[in-house]
């Protein structure tokens, strides 16, 4: 028996995360995601390696476009029509950010839709909401199970399982809980294939504190100067956390400089974290009972007249990467005075101005043909990431301790490396295959067994010190279940006798 | 009550039901019936009934039974006879294991009501202990609980009276779970007593049988059995020979990786005991390498996805002891550390052992669960103390920390840095002072006192650090004030741990003295207060730096005494440190100015005397300030020197208070004084406001009103100053006016005659005189006539008595008002006490509505009981003029009349002639209208 796993995206890259996976002849399509960085059709998986409707089901992790971007082209294009599976605050949010960015890839780069709003919606419509640890039989013999992520808000980890075959997909995950969310958590399961992202495979991260002091004095020093703050984020995950994170210090240290948000997502977002709260970290779960922590005390919306508005403040502009939109447009504003400071929380892909900003400070950047932006502000780069260190990813596979890792979601050289650590240091199978690769993961296969009375009688009997060993024989016959039998009871049944051979020896004291 | 007298009732009826059959013999009979006359009735069963199969308990008997058996008002001899009865039928039940079990159940219950019956009861059920499974396990069961109902060590020394080894061995053997489980249970039970008990087994074979459970096939008997040993080990810590924890450890070590997380938990605590065990016995093995190998196996645990274990790993880890260095700063990095900087003094790991401790620490301290980091701040403070290498990393952590979101964390990495510093380990680096600095201006005050608490005794590397902490000591003090003593205490310390900085900053301070011209520097600012504190402190307490200590800064300091003193009691006398002041201080004095010898705790009534003389000097010394024109000057002194005396009368005794009440009043009406004067000089420049004066007039007329009819007992000298002060009003009050009224002229003149008739004729009396009589200007001569003014009399200031009066009014307040019906007068209930009132004095009661005129009650003294020292009263006092509205509230006060008041205005009808002057505090009476009800 085996479990074959095709890997459709984030093999040996980041981005449009799909594996789909046959476990006890099951089809399972673990995340449906797009990549960023293209906008042909390379953005999208190869759908054209399955028929879709040979999957039993779809499961989604969590919320990210790189994870849920091609659900709908899947569902509404391919003609998927078997179940899909997201938890509760995924389904919330997964619309919100597939619109979004529809709206921002027609309305803004002109280009041509992959699908409608009436295929998000349609798509939606037949999403099954699950909870954390919620068991879901999806037919007689696939069972799936979500684990507690941490990395956004609603983030799973997907355990499936037909018969003794078990596998878990983790999707993006965090070890370490931040201000808002959790850490991963997960029972010990004992499986024959775990499939772990890979984003950080090398880096081992220092104490989240003195990232968090460094952060606040950045920010600090820079707006006691009289500095712009520009935080360009990602509508939900880091601007909340990095939110709680200034609003705690500020109230500590009575600072009475305005943060905003930038309109739109964002406060929506927050609306959908207030709702959400069971899903955020226990810290926040109790503090639930006498505010809700996303309440922000200091904290007021933006408008696009203030951007030049004098004085400092600190501003939380979508999207991340500064990729485009509002955020680009502050920027271009803000990057000419050294007295502004940009805050970069995170991964930035590659081509994106938030790169280009982390890989060396530029003094110029060329926008485009006619539009050239100085940059004078100081740089601030933060690690605050969602995504777990290699320690992390080494502590989790140790835990569960698999019989075999597949790594997705990283970069090929670093993916090596982990791979050769984890095989060294846990002795376990691993391997990173790239994308549209098959691997075939053996598995082993138990078989239910009977004992006699007789065996079992002799086994609570019969003890042998601290060690409880129980001698029998095992009966494996065509057309029968296998049996385990006492000896008497096997002497019995094929009728022999019992020998018994003994064997005097003799030494002779001399012979030495 | 009346539950229990019915549950006795129904007993009774049950126990009335007539006697038919033998309770044995058949299963339709209650045994109850068996009952009637208690005792009598009851047959020993077994003579009646033979050894029949058939014969059963059923429920409702046995119901019954344990109905007499539970009732407190059951007699004794009912109470043997049942549990006889039971006992003796228990054998005959041993076929039927329902009834069996539920009969050891009602005897299990019973035995903790009657202790004596207890062993009766357990040497019955001895003979069963053997028979069948469900049998044994239910005689089990019922052992437990009888073992555990009992007191102290009866319960251990009952079981030790029936097990021996070979029943404990056959019965832990045995393949049922309920028998195995119960077994260790009583074991576990018996192991926490077996100091005080007999034993039963060797301390090697309980051992060895709680090794075998640990790997039984069941959780909850793994973590009974590792509970058991951890039991064991604490119990008999000294006595067991060094390889029993070995042994445990080994074993405890296979089961931290267990999949059931209680078994975990309790193995992770049983690694943590047998490494501390380990740790404190010499037993010739490599310890550091066995510690070593603990330690690790412990942090493994740090990562453990249950949040129990890992608070358990935390509390394990510090109980570890003997850790090598690289282990440790292994666990404060989650970067696998080379071994290049230690050399030859780096312990050889294994490697396996190196990644598991990998960041343990890092972990625990950015854990999701605040408990869990809250232990791991523990455990780390506890090797941070051991470990100076450890020490010196761990406290950027724990720096760190203190912005985490929970205080408990913060408070609990106070406490870890606070017993660093206490151990002289905690190396502070300027990069942590901002994050530390800051938790003095903290929202939480525990936060803050715990930061000021590890500050009193830190080391500061350097000035600048030492000035940035004094400066947020003084932020703390001024955003929190009510924290003086605290913050000055800390100042206090931190001035003598660094002679030099202080020396420094004392030095500046005196610099700064000397730039500001006399007079200007305020004390009423607490910056300077606190620095002062931490200029003194290292002359104070070592008598060292003193001839360094500039000595302006001492005289600056002895008006501050109340407020250090009270930061430093405990440490400082109040007395020494007021001597000490003075002796180094620029200050003239006499050491019998000052009481000599005092002992006592606190402050006595001589110290309070030299206190308040030093405080009438320095009243005095204000005067200067005023007749040389420092209004401001004086106006700041006298405000700091109302400060103090708010501090001191905290402390004073009851005779004290009055005399210091008095100088609070005295200050008030300088301070008035200061600012007429101050009004009157720039009058000359700009022009002028007289209602201004006349306001501020008006109360200083008051306040001196108030000063003459608030007190008694007064001495000729102090009368004469008082009466002084009011010639001096009446001076300001011509000099305004211009054009003297002769009304004026008349009540000077009147004032002059009655100090002459006192013969006390001063130089300033006698100017006014002549001036008066030379028909001069008063206005001119203002100054010179303050000049000649002199303030002497407040040396003679003793034995003044307090004219008070105390109101109460009874059953009301805004919540429960009284009622009235508009229009018509309602009533008032009040007491009154009277203090020191003479039978001269006329009394008025004081009512106000606001908005209307005031009613006045006279307050006859004859209708009050007592002595002039004190006078009560209880009376119903009316209220005529309610108004007509839903509720309002009246202002009721008692006041006196002023009667040497010389000019007679005629106030109300049916009111005081004079001026009165309040005695007691306004209080508020409440109304609410009979309809609005």
């Amino acid at each position: 028996m085996a479990i074959q796993c095709l890997i459709l995206g984030a093999g040996q890259e980041v981005g449009k995360s799909c594996v789909v996976a046959m476990i006890g002849g099951k089809k399972i399509m673990f995340d449906c995601g797009m990549h960023m960085g293209f906008s042909d059709h390379r953005a999208f998986p190869d759908f054209s390696l399955l028929s879709s409707n040979d999957i039993s089901c779809v499961v989604i992790t969590h919320f990210h476009l790189d994870h849920i971007g091609a659900l709908p082209y899947f569902t509404e294009v391919c003609g998927y029509n078997g179940p899909i599976y997201m938890t509760y605050p995924t389904k919330a949010l997964a619309p919100l950010m597939l619109e979004d960015y529809r709206k921002i890839l027609v309305d803004r780069r002109g280009l041509e839709e992959q699908y409608t709003y009436e295929n998000i919606i349609h798509c939606m419509n037949k999403v099954i909401p699950i909870d954390i640890k919620q068991t879901i039989q999806v037919d007689k013999d696939l069972q799936i199970r979500a684990y507690y992520a941490g990395h956004v808000l609603g983030a799973a980890m997907i355990y499936a399982q037909v018969g003794e075959e078990k596998m878990l997909y983790t999707g993006d995950y965090n070890m370490t809980p931040d201000r808002h969310l959790g850490a991963a958590q997960i029972d010990r399961l004992s499986l024959d294939l775990l499939i772990t992202e890979s984003t950080y495979a090398t880096t081992v991260r220092d104490s989240k504190y003195s990232r968090e002091r460094e952060f606040l004095k950045a920010v600090h020093t820079c707006v006691a100067a009289g500095g712009k703050v520009l935080i360009p984020t990602f509508a939900l995950g880091r601007a909340q956390e990095l939110c709680i994170l200034l609003d705690d210090y500020w109230e500590r240290m009575n600072i009475n400089v305005p943060i905003y948000f930038s309109a739109g997502l964002t406060i929506q977002a927050n609306m959908y974290y207030k709702m959400l709260i069971g899903w955020t970290s226990q810290k926040i779960k109790d503090s639930y009972t006498v505010r809700n922590p996303f309440d922000f005390k200091h904290v007021c919306p933006f408008e696009r007249s203030m951007i030049n508005l004098p004085g400092p403040c600190v501003l939380f502009a979508t999207p991340g990467m500064i990729s485009g939109g509002f955020s680009l447009e502050v920027f271009k504003q803000w990057a000419p005075s050294d007295k502004n400071l940009i805050a970069i929380p995170g991964y930035c892909v590659a081509g994106t101005i938030g790169h280009k900003l982390m890989s060396g400070k530029p003094t110029r950047i060329d926008l485009d043909k006619d539009t050239l932006i100085d940059v004078r502000c100081q740089i601030h780069q933060l690690t605050f990431s969602p995504h777990t260190d290699s320690k992390g990813i080494m502590d989790l596979v140790e835990f569960l301790s698999p019989k075999h890792v597949i790594l997705v979601h990283g970069e090929k050289p670093k993916m090596a490396a982990l791979k050769q650590r984890i095989e060294s240091e846990l002795g376990i199978q691993c391997e990173y295959p790239a994308n549209n690769e098959t691997v075939l993961v053996p598995t082993t296969q138990s078989l239910k067994i009977s004992a006699s009375k007789t065996f079992v009688r002799n086994c609570t009997t019969e003890l042998d010190g601290d060690e409880r060993i129980a001698e029998g024989i095992l009966v494996m016959e065509k057309g029968h279940n296998a049996k385990i039998v006492s000896e008497e009871e096997f002497l019995e049944t094929i009728g022999a006798e019992r020998n018994v051979v003994s064997f005097t020896g003799w030494m002779s004291p001399l012979a030495q | 009550m009346s539950k229990y007298r019915d549950a006795s009732y129904q007993l009774r009826l049950l126990c009335t039901v007539p006697p038919s059959r033998s309770l044995l013999t058949c299963s339709a009979s209650p045994l109850s019936s068996l009952m009637e006359e208690e005792g009598s009735l009851v047959q020993p069963l077994t003579t009646t009934c033979n050894p029949n199969p058939l014969f059963q308990f059923d429920l409702t008997s046995l119901s019954s039974a344990q109905a007499l058996l539970l009732n407190p008002s059951t007699s004794i001899d009912t109470i043997h006879s049942t549990v006889d009865s039971l006992l003796l039928s228990l054998p005959h039940l041993s076929t039927n294991a329902t009834s069996l079990s539920l009969a050891l159940s009602v005897l299990a219950q019973s035995a903790p009501r009657h202790p004596s019956l207890s062993q009766s009861i357990v040497s019955s059920v001895r003979s069963l202990i053997n028979g069948q499974d469900r049998t044994s396990s239910a005689v089990l069961s019922a052992l437990l609980s009888i073992a555990t109902s009992c007191h102290n060590e009866d319960g251990s020394s009952i079981l030790t009276s029936i097990l021996d080894e070979d029943l404990v061995l056959s019965l832990a053997s045995s393949g049922v779970y309920k028998i195995r489980s119960r077994i260790l249970r009583l074991l576990v039970f018996v192991v926490g007593r077996w100091k005080c008990s007999g034993k039963f087994l060797t301390d090697e074979v309980m051992v060895r049988v709680f090794l075998r459970f640990t790997g039984d096939i069941y959780p909850i008997l793994r973590r009974d059995a590792i509970d058991g040993l951890c039991e064991f080990l604490t119990v008999a810590r000294d006595g067991v020979d060094f390889c029993v924890p070995e042994c445990c450890l080994e074993r405890a070590i296979g089961l931290i990786g267990d999949d059931d997380e209680f078994v975990r938990v309790a193995a992770v605590r049983m690694v943590g005991l047998c490494g501390e065990m380990l740790g404190e016995k010499e037993n010739g093995v490599d310890k550091i390498g066995q510690m070593d190998t603990i330690f690790t196996q412990i942090c493994s645990m740090a990562r453990d996805m249950s949040v129990k274990v890992r608070i358990e790993a935390f509390n394990a880890l510090g109980k570890v002891k003997l850790v090598s260095d690289a282990v440790l700063m292994q666990s404060l990095s989650k970067k696998i550390l080379g071994s290049k900087n230690g050399g030859k003094s780096i312990i050889k790991l294994d490697k396996a052992s190196k990644p598991c401790a990998a960041g343990a620490y890092i972990h625990g301290i950015e854990d999701e669960f605040y408990v869990v980091r809250k232990s791991a701040c523990r455990s780390l403070g506890i090797h941070a103390v051991m470990s100076i290498k450890f020490a010196d990393d761990s406290i950027n952590y724990l720096m760190d920390l203190m912005n985490d979101d929970s205080e408990s964390v913060r408070l609990e990495a106070l406490d870890s840095l606070f017993r660093m510093t206490a151990q002289g380990c905690l190396n502070v680096q300027e990069k942590h002072m901002h994050m530390f600095l800051g938790l003095l201006t903290d929202m939480s005050s525990l936060v803050r006192h715990g930061a000021r608490k590890i500050l009193q005794l830190m080391k500061l590397p350097k000035l600048e650090i030492f000035k940035s902490t004094v400066n947020e000591l003084i932020a703390n003090l001024e955003k929190y004030p009510e924290e003086e003593e605290g913050i000055f205490f800390s100042l206090f310390s931190l001035g003598k741990n660094h002679r030099e900085f202080s020396l420094n900053v004392a030095k500046d301070l005196a610099k700064q003295i000397k730039r500001t011209s006399k007079g200007d520097l305020t004390f009423a600012k607490p910056s300077m207060a606190a620095t002062l504190v931490v200029c003194i402190a290292s002359p104070l307490s070592e008598n060292e730096n003193v001839p360094d200590t500039p000595v302006v800064l001492f005289s600056y300091a002895v008006p501050l005494l109340g407020r250090i003193s009270r930061a430093l009691q405990g440490t400082f006398d109040q007395h020494f440190l007021l001597t000490f002041l003075l002796d180094h201080s620029n200050i003239k004095w006499k050491s019998q100015d000052l009481m000599p010898e005092i002992a006592s705790k606190g402050i006595s009534e001589d110290l309070m005397q030299s206190v308040i003389k030093f405080i009438s000097k320095s009243v005095g010394d204000a005067w200067s300030l005023i007749k040389g024109s420092n209004g401001n000057d004086a106006e700041k002194f006298l405000r700091s020197c109302m400060k103090e005396l708010e501090i001191i009368s905290l402390n004073a005794s009851q005779a004290a208070i009055t005399t210091l009440d008095f100088f609070s009043k005295y200050i008030q009406i300088l301070q008035l004084i200061s600012k007429i004067q101050c009004k009157f000089d720039s009058r000359n420049s700009t022009t002028f406001h007289i209602k201004s004066h006349h306001i501020l007039l008006e109360k200083l007329d008051s306040a001196l009103r108030k000063i003459r009819y608030s007190f008694t007992g007064w001495t000729k000298e102090v009368e004469c100053h008082i009466l002084e002060l009011s010639l001096l009003v009446d001076v300001f009050t011509f000099s305004l006016a211009r054009i003297p009224s002769n009304e004026h002229l008349k009540n000077l003149l009147s004032k002059i005659s009655h100090l002459e008739a006192i013969s006390c004729l001063s130089d300033f009396t006698k100017e006014i005189k002549r001036l008066i009589e030379e028909r001069s200007s008063v206005m001119v001569n203002l100054h010179s006539l303050l000049k000649v003014f002199e303030c002497s009399g407040l040396e003679f200031v003793r034995e003044m008595k307090p004219i008070k009066a105390e109101l109460k009014v009874v059953g009301d307040d805004s919540e429960n008002p009284l009622t009235f019906v508009p229009g018509l007068p309602a009533g008032i209930r009040l007491w009154i006490t009277l203090h020191n009132t003479s039978s001269t004095d006329r009394l008025w009661l004081h009512m106000s509505v606001r908005g209307r005129r005031p009613q006045y009650v006279f307050l006859d003294l004859s209708n009050f009981e007592g002595s002039e020292e004190v006078r009560k009263c209880s009376s119903l006092i009316p209220f005529y003029k309610t108004p007509k509205i839903a509720s309002f509230e009246i202002r009721v006060c008692i006041v006196i009349e002023c009667l040497s008041e010389h000019y007679e205005v005629l106030k109300e009808r049916d009111g005081p002639k004079y001026d009165v002057t309040e005695l007691s505090v306004e209080k508020l009476v409440y109304f609410s209208s009979v309809k609005s009800r």
